[in-house]
Order: structure tokens, then sequence, then C-alpha cells
């Protein structure tokens, strides 16, 4: 259950600097086993850097899969959760009998069971870093949704020359919507609206005024 | 069971997790689930512009879907 990395530099100090980055924690928060020290070899052959194992130590009752495990279970989901660390995230990928509840209408539910995992963690947990939720490779389903969308979008305003606004969207879910347009010469997005209502709307170089979001 | 999923959450997110208590309405069609938190974490359930509440409802719909319950949230505070 124990999360850990090991991590290669030229002394252990430098090592173990490497993992807290990456990990986002502070020295008391981890164990260290050194795996090999460096080796200098004979004129630079031979030559090896160190090698550390970094391992969180944490309450095994308040990792983000056991609280994961927690929440899915007082919905009445039997869930399996497999860990992953990638870029210093904390990613969870859930397999569940019932990925439809899970995840609900446009990943409701799933994102709502992010956040809520975050905040707990954030309370009761020494890690700060925010840690991503999936099931049946969902997420990337949905992006591949959106960047479809986007260019649906666009070709229609561009016919049209008139201005869409998309439906609301999660910050992250409108992200992937500019980013898959900004390179679209004539095109511009801008996102309207304020919070849970915030939505992108796409439309031509033209039409494009920089200070409308402020006036909407 | 919905209410234990409600108070689960509210426990994990407050400061004062043994003032948390959650008050079952059965109605006809719909429980209402009272959820009472001391003021000071009102704002710990309720969260920047309702997030946190409107994450909860979303289990509770969830939870609801795979128990064929249908209940409502509503947050109060502790006098």
């Amino acid at each position: 259950m124990h999360q850990y990395i090991e991590v290669e530099e030229n002394t252990t100090e430098e090592a173990l600097e490497a993992a807290l980055k990456e990990l986002g924690v502070s020295r008391e928060q981890v164990s260290v086993r050194v795996l090999h020290e460096p080796t200098k070899g004979i004129l630079g052959l031979g030559a090896k850097l160190a090698k550390i194992r970094v391992t969180l130590k944490e309450d095994i009752s308040s990792t983000p899969e056991a609280i994961l495990h927690e929440i899915l279970s007082h919905i009445g989901l039997e869930a399996e959760i497999e860990s992953q660390i990638i870029n210093g995230s904390v990613h969870l990928t859930v397999s569940t009998d019932n990925p439809g509840i899970l995840i609900g209408k446009h990943g409701q539910t799933l994102n709502a069971v992010e956040y809520l995992l975050n905040c707990i963690l954030n309370r009761s947990s020494l890690v700060k870093k925010k840690v991503f939720v999936d099931a049946e490779g969902y997420r990337e389903r949905r992006e591949q949704t959106l960047v479809d969308l986007a260019h649906r979008a666009a070709a229609k305003v561009k016919q049209t020359h008139q201005e869409i606004v998309l439906e609301p969207m999660p910050p992250r879910d409108r992200r992937i919507i500019h980013v898959t347009l900004q390179s679209d010469e004539d095109i511009r997005t801008y996102s309207r609206g304020e919070g849970m209502m915030r939505r992108v709307a796409v439309t031509t170089r033209e039409g494009y005024e920089p200070n409308a979001k402020q006036y909407d | 069971m919905l209410k234990e999923l409600i108070e689960y959450l509210a426990k994990s997110l407050v400061d004062n997790p043994d003032q948390v208590s959650v008050n079952e309405v059965e109605g006809n069609t719909v429980t209402i689930l009272e959820l009472s938190v001391v003021p000071e974490d009102l704002g710990k359930v309720i969260g920047k512009q309702g997030r946190t509440a409107k994450a909860m409802r979303s289990l509770l719909l969830a939870a609801g879907v795979k128990a064929r319950k249908k209940a409502i949230l509503e947050i109060v505070e502790q006098r």
C-alpha cells in the first residue's frame, strides 16, 4: 500500500532533496533507504549515481486510496483502486462493477468524488498535492469528446461568422477547449460567466473583443 | 446508507467531528437529511460558492441511484 519513489543523483543528499520536491512533502514525512552509495569509478569508468528509495510515512487510514475506498463503499460501490504517481501527483484509477454510477452525467459524480477526496486530504493528510481520480479511462474519453466538440464549434463559427457559447463546464474541461483551438488562426476563445455557470465562447478573430469577458 | 454517507463526509471535512449530527426525516417519496454542524464548521461543509455542499449532493444522488432511494441534503447551523 505504501507509496515510494526511487531517485538517482550524484549524492544521496541531492537525491533526497529531489525526491522531497517530487513528492511535495518534508523530510519528517518520509523514510529513506539508500539503495546504493555513489561510486566514482576509475577514471570515470564504472561510476555510479547514488540511488535512494523514499517512502511516504503515513497513517494507513488516511492514504488517498483508503479514503477513496471509504467514500465509494458509502455510496454502495465495491471498488478496486490502483495508485500511480505521475509527474509527482497521485493518480487513482477505480475499477468497479458499476462505473456509470461512479462517473455520472458528464463526469459530475467522478468530479465530486475527486473534489471531496481532495478536501478531506487537505485537512487530514500531510500531502498538499492534488490527487486525481479516474475510472474506466473516462478522463481520456471526455478529453476526446471535448476536442471533437471544439473542432465542430470552430467549423460552424467559420461558416456562419456567429459566436457560439458552449454549455457551462468546469475549469479543466474549458481548458481543453481553449487549448484545442489555440492554434486555429481564424478562431478566438474566451470564457464568460462566473463560477459554475462559466462557459467557453468560440468566436471569429474579427468578432473577438478582448474586454468582452468583463461585460457579459 | 445515505445517512452514513453524509455523516462520514461531514465528519471528515470539519474541525469538530464529534459535533456533527445528521437527522433523518422520512417522507413518502424522499428522505430529508438535516446535517447539523457548529457555526465555525459551516463553511467547511458548504465550501466556496457552495461547492462542497454541491459535491455532497452529487454523491447523495449517486448513492441514491444505487440504493433506489431519494434523499435531499439540508445544512443547518447547530444551536
